[in-house]
């Protein structure tokens, strides 16, 4: 749902206010608030978490690693941080389908996959998803055979969640930077399979 | 082996979403269409940027915690929730926040909103700690510290369970139990580390570490046809669980 102009003043102009009186009780510097938005802006983002699943296409030794402790294993290659200090790899297969959702609110690994996308933060994704995981996926356009099992990860507590996609077929020759390039934000939610390299 | 109660849904296999607040939809169905924007920014407009760090800023601050935070988000008005976005809604629950902390007062706001108004391009303070800075830093990098384990866990991987039904009155009371996952039977599938429980975070009777587990339920005891080989997940405290009565199928 789009804001109108004038809500959209209101609220900057609300934010600046806050801002203001927060500088002033000394709970927030500028210096603070510039840290915080070029960190999500610039530093972190989907590639994070692109770089991990390239990883174990690459190593099956690392896989094995990550999928017994998501959290250990992602330190190994210097991830780690804020909604992300305990984290689970959900690795798909041909039989199995995961996906992830916070149906209370927005619970999302930050520090791999950078802040979360709106349509995941919807009331629409969070409400249905638990619920009809199959018509959602229809909407991203995944359409699940019958024999595959989903199962839906609702993010409750402090735990956050990867999932781990398929390796594409024909991708036997690619370096990791390039299979880290085939797998988007989406897919590590569950929401898409890695994409099929270009030929 | 005796035969299975799951397999005919019934009305009171309907669970009603929403109970203990506006925010808790698992299960809604009147939420409207996805909306899947490609390439999204970050921010879509820079105030956006501006509540983010502001909240994160003010946790850092210990001027509240995270639980309160999302205890405020979830207190909004259910029509004023649903109508709107996530950073409206962030921004209410930090103005909550701030008030309930002592923080500001509502009149400073309100003078401050008006300032602000009548000249919205005066320089923008900059203030000085050094101290708020490096916790930022380094709750961005590194993130939290587990918490240390506290005797021993009371159920273990595999255990059935039934979950509790946790009635709050939203904006002030505050449960991370999903409506629709209440009343239900699951199985333990993971032991986590303790975690703060977010209930008494927000009642200010501290942190309280439980253990966390990640529970299954099988999408058929949630959803009237839903399929049995389906599943959904939640982490769950230890408080918010019983062990699940017998069905009679035991030996």
């Amino acid at each position: 749902m789009s804001t109108t102009r004038s809500q959209s003043e209101f609220l900057a102009l609300r934010t600046k206010a806050i801002e203001s009186l927060m500088v002033e009780k000394g709970l927030v510097t500028a210096d603070v608030i510039d840290d915080v938005v070029r960190v999500y802006e610039q530093e972190i983002g989907p590639l994070r978490g692109a770089s991990i699943v390239a990883r174990t296409w690459a190593d099956p030794e690392y896989k094995r690693r990550l999928l017994e402790d998501g959290t250990a294993a992602m330190k190994e290659l210097g991830i780690q941080g804020f909604a992300a200090s305990i984290m689970v790899v959900l690795e798909n297969t041909p039989k199995v389908h995961n996906l992830v959702v916070c149906t209370l609110c927005s619970c999302y690994p930050w520090a791999v996959l950078g802040l979360p996308p709106r349509w995941y933060k919807s009331p629409a994704y969070r409400g249905r998803v638990v619920r009809d995981p199959r018509g959602v996926l229809r909407e991203f356009g995944i359409e699940l055979a019958d024999d595959v099992e989903v199962r839906v990860w609702d993010s409750s507590s402090e735990v956050r969640y990867l999932v781990l996609p398929e390796r594409p077929e024909g991708t036997e020759d690619l370096s990791e930077e390039q299979l880290a390039a085939l797998v988007s934000r989406n897919a590590m939610i569950g929401t898409a399979f890695a994409d099929r390299p270009a030929s | 082996m005796a035969t299975t109660e799951r397999s005919t849904p019934t009305d009171d296999t309907v669970v009603a979403p929403r109970v203990n607040g506006a925010h808790d939809v698992g299960g809604a169905l009147d939420v409207g269409p996805l909306a899947i924007e490609v390439d999204e920014p970050v921010f879509h407009e820079p105030w956006e940027g501006l509540v983010q760090a502001l909240s994160m800023g003010g946790i850092v601050a210990g001027a509240y915690t995270v639980d309160d935070f999302r205890c405020h988000a979830e207190g909004m008005h259910p029509a004023s929730y649903m109508a709107s976005s996530y950073y409206e809604q962030w921004l209410y629950a930090l103005e909550k926040c701030l008030l309930q902390s002592g923080a500001v007062t509502a009149a400073e706001i309100e003078e401050r909103a008006e300032a602000v108004a009548a000249d919205p391009d005066a320089p923008r303070p900059r203030g000085e700690n050094a101290e708020l800075r490096a916790q930022m830093k380094e709750l961005l990098a590194l993130g939290v510290p587990e918490l240390a384990p506290e005797g021993e866990p009371r159920f273990a991987v595999g255990d059935e369970v039934q979950t509790r039904v946790i009635r709050v009155a939203p904006g002030h009371q505050h449960v991370r139990l999903p409506g629709y996952t209440q009343g239900k039977r699951g199985v333990v599938e993971v032991v986590h580390m303790p975690q703060a429980l977010a209930d008494a975070v927000v009642a200010g009777k501290g942190i309280q570490p439980e253990y966390v587990y990640t529970v299954r339920f099988r999408s058929s005891d949630l959803w009237p046809g839903a399929r049995a080989t389906d599943s959904v997940t939640a982490e769950l405290w230890e408080s918010y669980l019983e062990p699940a009565p017998s069905t009679g199928s035991d030996r």
